[in-house]
């Protein structure tokens, strides 16, 4: 779950890390309702020069027009209306975030994360920060021992590392342990602060705040039950919020937790992430183009299958629907299937054809359902067991796809 | 002499009186493997297919001192409480079966592991077998001989149902597995490619293996840095999926917390050219393996 700025902002607030002022203004209308023009008004003659920053997961925002400075009150108006206008990944801008102008002395670059190959969080800690970090200046890192800790020596040795003078260590040491505890306590898979900032007086500031939760440790974080309210939407379609809220409170398998949005007319239902990926790969190759991606296994309800084919199912204009996936090891063939068929049926049982391959438990059961379904509902339904690799079974999809829609312009 | 599994082992079962518990206990036992007994708080007393249930690992073990393996089914925010009871217990073999694992308490069970020199497998491992010796964990399902046969080919995959399609494609070409890994598909993990190919380069009864990985992280690099420094020498022949992944957008997990492509890092495309390089075959298609692992063996 990756974060907004101002609500990653927000976290790192609590673990007393400091933003410049700001204000958050989550809807078109919200700037010229008198009453919140008049807070904004006070908002800017207090600060006298503003940044203006479209809340979406970006890089290079400012290289791109996300963000936009003004000193002038009549003119940051129209700037505001401008962003406003603006459209992200063909998404409306819904919020804003309006900072005060921090003079700036410095900028550094920090980086929390973990490190594959050592399996533990990483530290990464640059002087010059900003964008394409990666290819400016060096970049110290550090990293941090899960069950221990991070020590303060560990900080300011990385600071050193990193070219920081001895009359700066306490202050940063003091910064980035903010940050680790706002790391370690959220749940973060990562939290980036991108510049760090240093004002004229001294002080720092997170510029921004690139923080992403990871999923499986959101659920016992009450700050994020209500995922919609702070979750980064743009990168996200109507159907893939829907299709991610079907794992919540119930923790039986995984359905939908991944959905992605694409061009094509072929329906995924994949199972397993290996097998899903594999199908993927099969299906472009075969010349097919995928509705979307999406996946379901360690055996989840009927319902939570239901649900899932419904929500692919919805997208208009597909030519067949390809539900995919390995020998199961305990997945419930019969049962997953069922709600397959489920979802078939509130989805309008639609006339593309449907190609199944799918083994294991209850499978033969699973078979036999569908052959009664498909004669009695009239439904296009081809089903393989595990004697058809999959990656031919997306081949037999694309073209009896490309058949239907033929028969379909004449 | 198979990895991970022998006449020795002898295995708790952690979350047994779950649903999956019970019935991975019931499919171990139809397939041989020496389960001993079961742990759940609070449920002490109890027997799940014929085994006594403690309310720790500690009675566990007051039970039967032999116990050597521990299975973990226990729901996501417990597993690191339970991995540590079981290396606090002096388990040094644990396969973590649970799925959506914290990373954070991943990260701390994984060092703790390395502190005791515990071997840790997961989590989101479907688990390991030996076929015709034995099986940890919900590999194989009730029916472990339809995808799994006794023969030459190691095969390491992050991905539990890719093991079956993997195997099961061996199988009817009638290549049959010497053990057979489900590492897992997590962001980190306590047994990588690296770690089994170890184990498989001494191994008598493999002699190819088998590697099928994916989009995100650098355990593929790494397994291939291990085959280009001649640390691994068997003929190695590789399937990596998610492809399709470079061209939608970056960041987004695809079917593993661990597939995730970030700014170009942990591509596909980077894998197969990092495992050709260093002198792995590399399936194009996944249905290729049986005629490329066949390939390699006559080279031998």
């Amino acid at each position: 779950m990756k974060l907004l700025e101002y609500k990653g902002k927000e976290l790192l607030a609590g673990c007393g890390i400091r933003s410049a002022p700001g204000i958050v203004t989550d809807n078109k209308s919200y700037i010229n309702l008198s009453f919140h023009k008049e807070r904004y008004k006070e908002f800017f003659y207090d600060h006298k020069k503003v940044i203006i920053k479209a809340q979406i997961a970006a890089t290079h925002r400012k290289h791109n027009g996300y963000i936009i400075e003004s000193d002038n009150y009549k003119e940051s108006l129209k700037l505001i209306d401008s962003l406003y206008n603006k459209e992200y990944n063909d998404r409306p801008i819904t919020t804003l975030l309006i900072e005060k102008m921090l003079d700036v002395a410095e900028e550094y670059y920090l980086s929390i994360l973990y490190d594959t190959r050592a399996r533990k969080p990483m530290i990464l800690l640059s002087r010059q920060g900003g964008i394409d970090i990666e290819s400016s200046g060096k970049v110290a890192r550090i990293h941090v021992s899960p069950m221990e800790g991070l020590h303060d020596y560990q900080v300011r040795e990385l600071a050193k590392d990193a070219c920081f003078e001895s009359n700066e260590l306490l202050q940063l040491t003091s910064f980035i342990k903010r940050a680790y505890q706002c790391f370690e306590r959220f749940d973060c898979r990562m939290c980036e602060i991108n510049p760090v900032i240093r004002n004229s007086k001294g002080l720092l500031f997170a510029g921004d705040a690139k923080i992403t939760v990871d999923d499986s440790g959101a659920s016992r974080q009450e700050i994020f039950h209500d995922i919609t309210d702070i979750e980064d939407e743009s990168l996200l379609s109507e159907r893939a919020l829907e299709a991610r809220k079907i794992d919540y409170h119930d923790h039986r398998g995984v359905a939908g937790k991944t959905f992605i949005e694409l061009d094509g007319d072929i329906a995924v239902l994949a199972s397993g992430g290996g097998a899903s990926l594999t199908c993927m790969d099969a299906l472009i190759e075969a010349g097919g183009a995928p509705a979307n991606y999406t996946e379901y296994s360690g055996n989840p309800s009927r319902e939570k299958v239901r649900q899932l084919t419904r929500i692919t199912l919805s997208k208009p204009g597909l030519k067949g629907c390809l539900v995919v996936g390995g020998t199961a090891n305990f997945t419930d063939i019969y049962e997953t299937l069922s709600g397959f068929v489920d979802g078939l049926r509130d989805a309008g049982n639609p006339p593309y054809p449907v190609v199944i391959r799918r083994a294991g438990p209850r499978d033969k059961e699973a078979f036999e359902m569908l052959e009664k379904v498909a004669q009695s509902e009239g439904l296009d339904l081809t089903c393989y067991g595990e004697e058809m690799p999959m990656t031919k079974a997306a081949s037999i999809v694309v073209e009896k796809a490309e058949k239907f829609k033929n028969e379909h312009l004449h | 002499m198979s990895i991970f599994i022998n006449q020795d082992t002898r295995v708790l079962i952690q979350g047994v009186t779950g649903r999956e518990g019970k019935r991975s206990a019931r499919e171990m036992l139809d397939y041989g493997t020496h389960v001993s007994c079961g742990v759940t708080p609070g449920k002490k007393g109890r027997t799940v297919e014929g085994l006594p249930v403690f309310d720790s690992v500690k009675e566990a073990m007051e039970y039967d001192e032999f116990l050597n393996v521990s299975v973990l089914y226990v729901p996501p925010l417990m597993v690191l409480d339970a991995a540590m009871e079981a290396m606090d217990g002096g388990i040094r073999s644990i396969v973590i079966v649970t799925e959506n694992v914290p990373i954070k308490d991943a990260a701390k069970l994984l060092e703790q592991g390395r502190r005791c020199g515990a071997r840790i497998i997961g989590p989101s491992s479907v688990g390991v077998i030996s076929p015709g010796i034995g099986k940890l964990g919900s590999i194989g399902g009730f029916e472990p001989e339809r995808a799994y046969s006794k023969g030459p080919v190691g095969v390491i995959s992050k991905s539990g149902g890719m093991c079956a399609e993997t195997s099961s494609l061996l199988t009817a070409a009638g290549l049959g597995q010497s053990t057979v890994v489900g590492i897992g598909g997590d962001v980190l993990i306590g047994t990588t490619f690296e770690d089994v190919m170890e184990l498989f380069q001494e191994d008598d009864t493999t002699e190819v293996v088998v590697i099928f990985g994916e989009v995100g992280g650098v355990y593929e690099e790494i397994a291939a840095e291990m085959i280009r420094e001649k640390r691994f020498t068997k003929p190695t022949v590789a399937f990596i999926s998610g492809k399709f992944a470079e061209s939608i957008s970056l960041g987004l997990a695809l079917g593993h917390a661990g597939a995730v492509v970030e700014e170009g890092f942990g591509t596909a495309e980077e894998k197969i050219r990092a495992l050709r390089q260093a002198g792995a075959i590399v399936a194009d298609y996944h249905h290729q393996i049986p005629e490329l692992v066949k390939q390699a063996r006559s080279s031998l």
